[in-house]
This record gives structure tokens, C-alpha cells and sequence, in this order.
């Protein structure tokens, strides 16, 4: 079950000590005592804290549990999930939160509800998830995408939407982020800014946060990820246009990442002030593929019409002509080029015939882009992708040479077209040409200039004011915690 | 019949000695163990002087040590988590890196035979492949998790980029690289029926001989042996079952000048084997030719000088290393 996170998540995570039917041995000193909902010692009697996961016991044990319940320690999913000892126990338990059966589910009990109550569901899906799709069941990104809206309009959402818009407030809050911190250290020859990691990967802000917490996070970059951005844009923006109450909105998301459901599970991402989630639920795309199978024939022309239609077009899926909106920059986002073109264009104020753009291929997933001007180096960004890769980038940072000002971090080898989540192939040489065409259906997506989308432009002045807006500030940008190994880690150590 | 005399017993190691290495040019060796020190001894003639101890590296035991093909490196690996190497500078080796990113203790490590890659395992199941860039630095070329558990031990094809790799979960595992990462290109469950310990390729490479705590010696051989080593097969093609060994087997060196192969064991015997006259290259036997009581508990690492034939340097938990020189 595992298997579908990526490596790097399987990999720092070796020690599970804890199967889904047993009880967390973990001391509580080790517990980390951060998050909200951390530890309640004989929290008595408030049951709206009843933990959002209890670690499953067989029946007869759980009754005995439930029993003794108010006198025992209580652990949620998080902190399973922000301790280092047995990511693999909350895996379990997550797929089993966030299965594609959960959203079909969720989706008709949306519907049931919606008859007497104003609700309202979504589902984002992600461009790498529709390639995938498209790849697999060799359509056009159109015909695919019109494939997944009605299903899921079927199933009982509302909206279908593409999550590259917004992932357009990410690249555009990204390079925000990456001038205000230029300008904060700017005079004071002050390196230890630098360099900006890439935080959009959950495989990767995991391993950040749980094997070099103290070390990395301060380097990450605290714009959230599209999927985050989504959930800000469906449970705050949706629900004040709509006038519909947060918990009254079904927001699901599909993603090329098993990793995505612990991403959507963070203390973070909680409509502020609230216990719901911004993301109620992940799915990957292989569970999608496994959806629209069971599901037979999908007639793609019956789609229950869209509320408003003309008035949210960024809530749907494709634009008139049938296109998702794509960023260039590789499969994985692109943040490493959107800051390179814009720096140079609103940082430095150069063309790019001024300029000279050098790259170094380190390795397939390894790319060093040199941006000088003359004989003066004007920005080092990278992209590293791969569990190998990051090990590169963390040496170099351990040894003061990691003299970037951007990276690209990724956990999949390829990037996101190539991530956990996405369909596989049986053999080697299939999955290369799998990978390979669906990088180029991605590819084949048209490149909108994050600044000149009219819709995103729009929304976000509607939604936001400014990029540094105090609202701004709490919905697209977000927070790492380093987590402290735990006591019993330590001691485990046998040789 | 050969006999093997016994050189030098070196008691300088406080504890137990986990690993002996020589140089590749057969005059310094190197020790490592439990007392977190690495010694690197001169051979002088037949007997061995202690030059130089390296404590500044690693913060517990260490478990192994490789010298690259030039000489000028030396690695260890360490219960700390961490390899380091050092770098020969007028005649001592000073530190010139530590790799950290394994999750915890660093089994073993060695050298590719052209001394740019580093291969290391731990017990977090991953193998590890460094690569030396321009800069002296190491860059991660690969991290491989083929195993589902502790990795014991790897070792390198004597002229080819092929690894072996040995582990808790009973297997071995073969890996090459394929242009951008290392994959791997065969996989031998149940290679023994317990932890494989340790694994020595022959001096051609043709062969290669594993130990395991199933107390069974076993000898692969590659198929088909007139193709590089990277592309072929390994089967096995003779077992030395538990009436000779009778305890765990720790260590496996096969001497490239003599042919010789010597096993260390839980017995604290080291014995020593030779291939049979004769005989068929799809099914060869080995002749059992000396038992020598060498220690006074497990033997934990036998290692071959691969320029003084016959010579044979051993450690153990008794704190011990042991300088043999067989005679043919």
C-alpha cells in the first residue's frame, strides 16, 4: 500500500513501529506537542475533539478502547503523520480517509443534502492527472477532460475545475516571495536567505520537515501549492460569492501524487478558525482511472449545466476552446523558469538577448541554469528532482556551497508528469513510452503568462486586492514545522 | 597441502575489530571497530607497524573501511550514520568529506574499480552510489532500495561498474548503470536461507563466492562468461553446506594471486579453500585446505594482500588482527 507514495516519503520512514492495529507505543514526551490537536491527556467529556483518525484495533478491541477513551491519550492522523516513527501506519489509514470510493460516496450524500440545503461540491483536477488519463485511454486532453467532468457532474459535483489556476497564484506568489527576500537581504550580504526551495512537493516537505527540519525549512518557500491554493480559492472565495457556509462545500482533488493526501491533511490547511479541511479529500490518478473504469459508458454530453456558468469560468476545467492552462517550465509547475523570466525581466530589467542562459545537465533530473549579464553571474537556479537529487541539494547546502537562489524541488525522478500517483505501465521500456506520451500531451498544453490570465487576474483582485494583502498573505502562503526525531527512534537504534 | 604461518598478532584495537583492508599496493593495511578509531598499519618485511590512528571522524563504531584503486582515498563507514573519506596528504590521510544521508548505521563501503563511484549500505536498506565530481565532492549518482532489509555488504566486480550487493532479507542483488541512475539487473532471493554476510568476487570475475549465516559457502558463476560481466547471469553453481562451517560464516575473501578463497566464522576458525583440479566449470568442487584456530571469537572480516600472495590479515571480536602468510 505504501508503494504509491513516493520514494522519498518510503524512504524516511523505515521504522515502522506501528501497524494500523496496534496501539502508538511512542512516548508521549516524544510526541510532538506543535500541531493543534496534539496530545489531550484525560481530556474528559469534548468529544468534538474525538480524534480525527483513531488507530484501528480489531472490534473487539476497539469497543474496550472506546471505553476507556476519556482517560486515555488520544493521537490524531497528525500526529501520526508530523511524528517520524510510522508515516506508513497513518498511509493506511489515510487511503483509507481519501479513497476514490470515500468521493463517490461524499459526491451522492452532496447530492442527497444538496436537495434541502444549499450545498455546493468541487473537484480539482490536475493537468498531470489529465495527461495521464488522456495517455492511457489515448484521447485528447479535451476529449479527456470533458470525459472527467462528466463523471464527476454525474457523481454529483457541482464544478470541475483546473488546478493550474490555481497554481497561477502560486507562480505568481512565488516570485513575489522571491523579491521580497532579495530585497530583505539585499544590503545586508546576507546569504543565509538564499537559496529558495521550491515547497509545492508534499513528498518533499515531508522529508524536509521530519530528516532535516532545523536545517531546511527555513529555506522553504511558504507559497502553498496549488492543490492549497485550491482549497483557499473553493473554501474561502467560492463560499463568499456563493454565500455558502465552508462546511457546507465538498472540495476533492485529483492528483499525480499519493503524497497530496498527507499535504491535504495538515493542520494548515484548515479553513481558519475551523476544523474543515480546505481539501476534503485527495484522490490519485490511478484511483480516478479505477473510478471511470467501474463506472462503464459516461455519456460526456449529458452534463448537469453549471451554476452561473458564464459568470465562473475559472471554475471549470477548460476554457471554450477545451484547454487546461499550461505553465511551461517542465512537468513539474515550472517555478524554477517563472522566477528566472521574471527576474530578469522585473528584477533586473533585462531582454533576453541581453542575457546569457547557461545550462549544466548534472544528471537527468539535476539542471543548473547560470543567468549572466556581461561577466556578472546574475542568478543560479535549479531544478532537482529524485530523492538522489534532493540528498545533492541538502549536501550542498550542509556544506555552505549550495550557492542558488531557486530550486525546483521535487521527490519523483521526472517530475510530477512521472509522479506516484500516476497510471504505470507493466514493464520497463512501457513505462518510458507511457511517461513519454504523456509528456508530451502536457507539453501540447497552451502556455498562458501567469500575469496576462484574465480570469486569475480578475479573481485575484476580486478575491485578494494585492498580492501582499493581509488576506494574501493567510491564503497563499502557508508554514513548514521542523519535527523533532522522536525519543524512541533513539533508542531503537540496535546494530 | 598448504600451511599458513602466523606473521603478526596486532593488539591495538580496545574492542572488537569489525573490518581489515589492504592498500592496493599491498603495504599498509588498514583496521576499524568498535572503539571508533580506524589504524593504518605499515608493513614492514613480514611485520607491521601502527602509523597512524584516525579518531576525529566518526562518533561510533566503525564498521568498515575501503581504499580507492589509486590509494589516494580512504573511506569508513560508521554506526554513526555517516561515511567519510579521507585523502592522502603527505602520507596521512586527512578528511575530505563526510557523505551523510543514510538513516542510520553505514554498513560497509567500496570502491568501483576505476575509483569513481563509492558504493555504502545500511541498515536503512538502501545501497548508496557516490560519484567524485570535479570539485572532490561527492554527488549521489544513485540511491537503490532494493532490499526490504538491513544491507550487510557490497562489493565490486574486479574490472567492470557491477555491484553485489548482500543483505538481512537473504538476497544479493546485482546492480549496474544504465547512463543516468543505477538499476538493478538481477535479483537472487533467497540467495542463502538466512542473512547474507558478506560476497568476493575471483581475480577474473567470473565467480563469485558468498557466506551466510545459513552457514553455506556458495560459488556463482556468470553465464554467458565470454560477455561483459554487466550483461550476463549469475547462477550458483557450488554449495559448501554447513558439515564444514558449523557456525555463522561472517567474511568471504577470494585471493586474486592465488586463487585461494578464505572464510572467517562464528567458529573462529578461518578456513581456506582451493578449486579442485579439473573438473567441470558448470559444477567445480573446492577442497577444504586448512582449518586455522585464528581467534579466540567470530571471525569478522578476512582480507587478502593483493600483492603478497598468500598473505592474510584477519579480525575479530577478540580485538585481534592476525597476519597470516599461506604457503602453497
Amino acid at each position: 500500500m505504501s508503494e504509491g507514495f513516493s520514494g522519498v516519503v518510503r524512504l524516511s520512514d523505515i521504522d515502522d513501529f506501528i501497524a494500523p492495529s496496534q496501539n502508538c507505543i511512542i512516548p508521549m514526551t516524544a510526541l510532538p506537542t506543535s500541531s493543534k490537536g496534539g496530545i489531550k491527556l484525560g481530556d474528559v467529556g469534548n468529544d468534538a475533539e474525538a480524534p480525527l483518525v483513531s488507530i484501528k484495533t480489531n472490534k473487539a478491541a476497539s469497543s474496550t478502547l472506546a471505553s476507556r477513551q476519556k482517560k486515555s491519550v488520544k493521537i490524531t492522523l497528525n500526529d501520526c503523520l508530523a511524528c517520524s516513527g510510522c508515516v506508513t501506519t497513518a498511509e493506511a489509514v489515510l487511503i483509507e480517509q481519501q479513497s476514490g470510493d470515500q468521493l463517490i460516496q461524499a459526491l451522492a450524500a452532496h447530492r442527497a443534502a444538496s436537495l434541502c440545503d444549499r450545498r455546493i461540491a468541487v473537484v480539482t483536477v490536475s493537468p498531470q492527472s489529465l495527461s495521464s488519463i488522456a495517455a492511457s485511454r489515448r484521447l485528447s486532453l479535451t476529449e479527456a477532460a470533458q470525459l472527467i467532468i462528466a463523471f464527476f457532474k454525474q457523481a454529483g459535483a457541482d464544478y470541475v475545475m483546473d488546478s493550474s489556476f490555481a497554481r497561477t497564484f502560486s507562480l505568481l506568489a512565488t516570485f513575489q516571495e522571491f523579491l521580497d527576500v532579495r530585497q530583505s537581504t539585499e544590503n545586508a550580504d546576507d546569504s543565509s536567505k538564499r537559496p529558495i526551495f521550491a515547497s509545492a512537493c508534499p513528498g518533499w516537505i515531508c522529508y524536509a520537515e521530519k530528516t532535516h527540519g532545523q536545517l531546511l525549512v527555513p529555506y522553504l518557500s511558504k507559497v502553498r501549492s496549488p492543490q492549497a491554493i485550491s482549497g483557499a480559492l473553493i473554501k474561502n472565495y467560492l463560499a463568499k460569492l456563493k454565500g455558502v457556509d465552508a462546511s457546507k462545500i465538498y472540495h476533492a482533488t485529483v492528483m499525480p501524487c499519493f503524497d497530496k493526501k498527507l499535504e491535504a491533511s495538515r493542520d494548515d490547511f484548515l479553513v481558519p478558525g475551523t476544523d474543515v479541511r480546505e481539501v476534503d479529500c485527495v484522490i490519485s490518478t490511478v484511483e480516478l482511472s479505477e473510478l471511470l473504469d467501474k463506472a462503464g459508458a459516461i455519456d460526456t454530453l449529458a452534463q448537469t449545466p453549471s451554476l452561473d456558468w458564464a459568470n465562473e469560468r475559472w471554475l471549470s476545467l477548460v476554457d471554450s476552446e477545451g484547454n487546461v492552462i499550461g505553465h511551461g517550465g517542465g512537468h513539474s509547475g515550472g517555478y524554477a523558469d517563472y522566477v528566472m523570466y521574471r527576474a530578469i525581466r522585473d528584477l533586473f530589467h533585462l531582454t533576453l538577448d541581453q542575457v546569457s542562459i547557461s545550462k549544466i545537465q548534472r544528471n537527468q533530473d539535476f539542471e543548473e541554469t547560470t543567468v549572466s549579464f556581461g561577466d556578472k553571474v546574475l542568478l543560479r537556479i535549479a531544478k532537482a528532482y529524485g530523492f538522489r537529487n534532493i540528498q545533492n541539494v541538502v549536501q550542498k547546502l550542509k556544506r555552505g556551497k549550495c550557492n542558488y537562489d531557486f530550486v525546483e524541488v521535487m521527490a519523483c525522478p521526472g517530475g510530477c508528469t512521472n509522479g506516484g500517483g500516476q497510471i504505470r505501465a507493466e514493464t520497463v521500456q512501457q513505462r518510458a513510452a507511457t511517461l513519454g506520451s504523456v509528456n508530451e500531451l502536457y507539453d501540447s498544453i497552451p502556455v498562458v503568462d501567469p500575469q496576462m490570465h484574465q480570469d486569475a487576474q480578475a479573481v485575484g483582485a476580486d478575491w485578494l486586492g494585492s498580492l501582499q494583502s493581509d488576506i494574501a498573505h493567510t491564503l497563499l502562503f502557508t508554514c513548514y514545522h521542523p519535527v523533532n526525531k522522536t525519543i524512541l527512534q533513539q533508542q531503537t537504534i540496535k546494530w | 597441502m598448504s600451511s599458513a604461518k602466523l606473521l603478526a598478532s596486532l593488539n591495538a584495537h580496545s574492542e572488537r575489530v569489525w573490518c581489515v583492508k589492504w592498500n592496493r599496493t599491498g603495504d599498509v593495511l588498514a583496521s576499524c571497530g568498535t572503539d571508533v578509531s580506524i589504524k593504518l598499519w605499515k608493513k614492514i618485511d613480514d611485520s607491521f607497524e601502527c602509523r597512524s590512528t584516525l579518531t576525529d571522524a566518526h562518533s561510533r563504531t566503525v564498521r568498515s573501511v575501503s581504499f580507492s584503486p589509486c590509494n589516494r582515498y580512504l573511506a569508513s563507514t560508521s554506526f554513526d550514520g555517516t561515511a567519510v573519506v579521507y585523502e592522502l596528504k603527505d602520507g596521512d590521510y586527512e578528511i575530505l568529506n563526510t557523505l551523510e544521508g543514510h538513516e542510520n548505521e553505514v554498513k560497509c563501503c567500496a570502491w568501483s574499480p576505476s575509483g569513481q563511484y563509492l558504493a555504502t549500505c545500511s541498515r536503512d536498506k538502501s545501497v548508496w552510489i557516490w560519484e567524485l565530481d570535479e570539485d572532490e565532492e561527492f554527488q549521489v549518482s544513485s540511491i537503490v532500495q532494493a532490499h526490504s532489509q538491513d544491507v550487510k555488504y557490497v562489493a565490486w566486480h574486479p574490472n567492470e561498474d557491477l555491484l553485489v550487493s548482500c543483505s538481512y532479507d537473504d538476497s544479493i542483488r546485482f546492480y549496474r548503470y544504465d547512463g543516468d541512475d543505477w538499476i538493478v539487473v538481477q535479483r537472487i532471493d533467497g540467495a542463502h536461507e538466512s542473512t547474507v554476510w558478506c560476497a568476493a568476487f575471483d581475480g577474473d570475475g567470473n565467480h563469485l563466492a558468498t557466506v551466510g549465516d545459513d552457514r553455506k559457502l556458495k560459488i556463482w558463476r556468470r553465464y554467458p562468461v565470454d560477455e561483459p560481466a554487466i550483461q550476463s547471469t549469475w547462477r550458483c553453481v557450488t554449495t559448501i553446506d554447513e558439515r564444514i562451517h558449523q557456525q555463522p560464516i561472517y567474511t568471504v575473501d577470494w585471493c586474486p594471486l592465488t586463487g585461494l578463497i578464505a572464510t572467517g566464522c562464528g567458529d573462529n576458525s578461518v578456513r581456506l579453500f582451493r578449486q579442485s583440479e579439473g573438473g567441470d566449470a558448470d559444477a567445480p568442487t573446492f577442497d577444504l585446505v586448512q582449518t586455522i584456530k585464528a581467534h579466540d571469537e567470530d571471525v569478522n572480516c578476512v582480507a587478502w594482500n593483493s600483492k603478497c600472495a598468500g598473505m592474510l590479515a584477519t579480525a575479530s571480536d577478540d580485538c585481534l588482527i592476525k597476519i597470516y602468510q599461506v604457503q602453497l
